[in-house]
């Protein structure tokens, strides 16, 4: 009976050293997240900073902890979308009075605490109309 | 109707993303701590793992899904890397970048400008203006030795030449066109080729007369969405530095390092010698047989590999028509510009009806080369500027010296030496005005002016000049002979 492995498992296998740079795999060419559950034999690769995949990966996360920021600085804007450009990554956001330079020191710096608390990242598969119901009640929370 | 409530609520952007999934489809969201939004993925698995080599740049608007007819959102803009030293360099190169902003420099050197009225085209100042045509006189000079002959091409011609050509059909979006009163429908060139087989056609060719340059200097035109402009760099209506040569299929591989070698040279004297290849060879769908493919990808790769310069292979990249080899540029600050092409064409002679007499008497169809070297003589200038941060090499200056008198006593020695340096073919000016020397040396470091001879009663006495360069506070007193004889002589592209 095949036992199913993580991306992560995978490279405590090879390496200690490599587990500790892993960031996320290729499981068959698709990218995958570290903690992916891996139980058929498949071609995997593993992607550090030093790999295009690696810093993109990073870029996103970015992102993320960019909205993250905002929106605890400043609830009530709405995120939008993210996605990562040459050299970096962008998020819209939806909010009445603009952003100041100073508004983006403060952000940068609830980021670099968000980073320090060091949250979990997981993913969930939700059906559509679970989602729409679930945003809904967020917004009417706002 | 939910989707109606979600809108009214507020989460309308959410509401928007979600409509616009397939329906029947799962979405995938990700998790920090309590905080989530809608994503495909990957991520890392914690939010420490991304480190802190990260920095927020910058903030501006942005409309929602791009429509000018939605709201304004705010886009703040971040860069992040894999270390201090990556985000240190990057931040180092966006502010050296941003010092030498061509628009910036061209603004401060009164070099040209852009108007509402003509969204992509270059309003040119004298001096701007001057600059350009020193270029274009290098080029002249460096392809006349090279055998080429230069003509001249319509600017507008009939929409049945583009269809023939096969443009209408590839490029129609781009091209401007007019309807005459006579009911014709013209378009303004977007590429020179057509036009210049036109001129090859015009009386019956033989092997002997080729292989057969002819070049160009063409103003093309394409409409391309005004959010998408920027400066010299990316304009609607440019200059380009074409040239086609039309040879037999035994010649190509000849011609090829010889443009190739052109090339190179040319951006030494401009002082570009990091200089990065990319090759790309025959797509899926093409025309031509492969006979004639195998010849001209191996003259091409010939011709790189006797350069000894880094090369990439794109396979499959190459036109339907032919393989081509781009040249591209590396600038002081270390970015990459695409400014030269060599393109072969298997396809467009033949289209337009172009023939030779080969030496078995048989009519043939000759292979046409593309070539640009600056690629557009707008965005080669733009690229200059920044390379260079407006200090340009002497012989491209648009002012090379500005003869300043101390005080009006000494006015008329400074006339006769700018009207001297003139003659020798210098870009020369005098500045008579009624204002102090420090600040007319300040004025005209600003403007780049790389020597400005200052005369007193001293130079006048001696018939000497004091030069003062760009840059520097050091004086060095010449005499006046000795100095045109030395910088009219300067007053060239290294390889001349």
């Amino acid at each position: 009976m095949k036992k199913s492995i993580s991306g992560f498992e995978v490279a405590e296998k090879i390496s200690k050293s490599l587990s500790k740079q892993a960031l996320l795999i290729s499981v068959d060419g698709e990218l995958k997240d570290l903690n992916h559950s891996i139980s058929k034999d498949s071609s995997i690769k593993i992607f550090t900073s030093k790999d295009k995949e690696g810093l993109e990966t990073i870029r996103h996360d970015t992102a993320h902890i960019l909205a993250m920021a905002v929106q605890e600085l400043f609830p009530g804007t709405q995120v939008t979308i993210g996605p990562v450009i040459e050299d970096g990554f962008y998020y819209d956001f939806a909010r009445k009075e603009p952003f100041t330079t100073e508004d983006l020191e403060k952000i940068e710096n609830k980021m670099k605490e968000i980073v320090d608390r060091d949250e979990k990242t997981y993913r969930e598969v939700w059906k559509r109309s679970d989602a729409i119901e679930h945003f809904k009640k967020k917004g009417r929370n706002i | 109707m939910q989707l109606n409530i979600l809108k009214k609520k507020g989460e309308i952007y959410k509401a928007e993303i979600i409509e616009s999934i397939p329906e029947g489809e799962d979405v995938s969201l990700y998790f920090h701590g309590d905080w989530h939004d809608l994503c495909r993925g990957p991520h890392l698995s914690s939010t420490g793992k991304i480190g802190k080599y990260f920095k927020l740049t910058k903030v501006s608007g942005a409309y929602w899904r791009g429509d000018s007819n939605n709201e304004m959102l705010q886009r703040v803009y971040g860069t992040s890397w894999s270390s201090q030293k990556e985000l240190d360099d990057y931040l180092n190169r966006i502010e050296e970048a941003e010092k030498r902003d061509h628009r910036k420099i061209g603004k401060e050197m009164d070099l040209f400008h852009f108007r509402e009225e003509s969204p992509g085209s270059v309003f040119w100042h004298q001096k701007g203006w001057s600059l350009f045509q020193k270029l274009i006189s290098y080029m002249r000079m460096k392809q006349e030795t090279a055998g080429y002959q230069e003509i001249n091409t319509p600017e507008i011609l009939d929409r049945s030449l583009w269809e023939k050509s096969g443009h209408w059909e590839k490029f129609g979006a781009n091209m401007y066109t007019s309807t005459t009163p006579d009911e014709k429908v013209f378009a303004i060139k977007p590429m020179n080729c057509p036009g210049c087989v036109q001129v090859f056609n015009q009386g019956l060719k033989s092997y002997r007369d080729l292989p057969l340059k002819m070049s160009e200097f063409g103003k093309v035109h394409r409409y391309e969405p005004s959010g998408a402009l920027h400066g010299l760099l990316r304009v609607r209506a440019f200059t380009q530095d074409d040239a086609h040569i039309f040879c037999t299929e035994e010649q190509i591989t000849e011609e090829c390092l010889t443009v190739t070698n052109l090339i190179l040279e040319i951006y030494k004297d401009l002082g570009f010698e990091e200089v990065i290849l990319k090759y790309s060879d025959r797509p899926e769908l093409r025309v031509g047989d492969d006979q004639v493919w195998d010849k001209s990808e191996a003259a091409l790769l010939e011709a790189i590999k006797a350069t000894k310069l880094e090369y990439s292979i794109n396979k499959g990249e190459g036109a339907f028509y032919g393989p081509k080899i781009e040249f591209v540029l590396r600038d002081a600050i270390g970015r990459d510009w695409q400014c030269g092409t060599l393109q072969v064409d298997l396809n467009l002679p033949g289209r337009l009806g172009a023939s030779f007499v080969d030496s078995d008497g048989n009519k043939k169809v000759p292979v046409m080369l593309h070539r640009a070297l600056f690629g557009s003589l707008e965005r080669f200038i733009g690229i200059l500027i920044e390379n260079y941060s407006g200090k340009l090499p002497f012989w491209l200056c648009p002012i090379q010296t500005i003869v300043i008198p101390i005080s009006s006593d000494f006015d008329d020695y400074a006339k006769q030496v700018n009207s001297q340096l003139k003659k020798v073919g210098l870009s020369s000016e005098v500045d008579l005005k009624n204002h102090n020397l420090n600040y007319k040396i300040r004025e005209h470091s600003l403007t780049k002016v790389p020597m400005l001879l200052i005369c007193g009663k001293k130079e006048v006495d001696s018939n000497t000049v004091t030069i003062r360069r760009l840059d520097s506070k050091k004086q060095e007193t010449m005499d006046l002979k000795k100095f045109l004889i030395k910088y009219s002589a300067l007053n060239k592209a290294p390889s001349i």
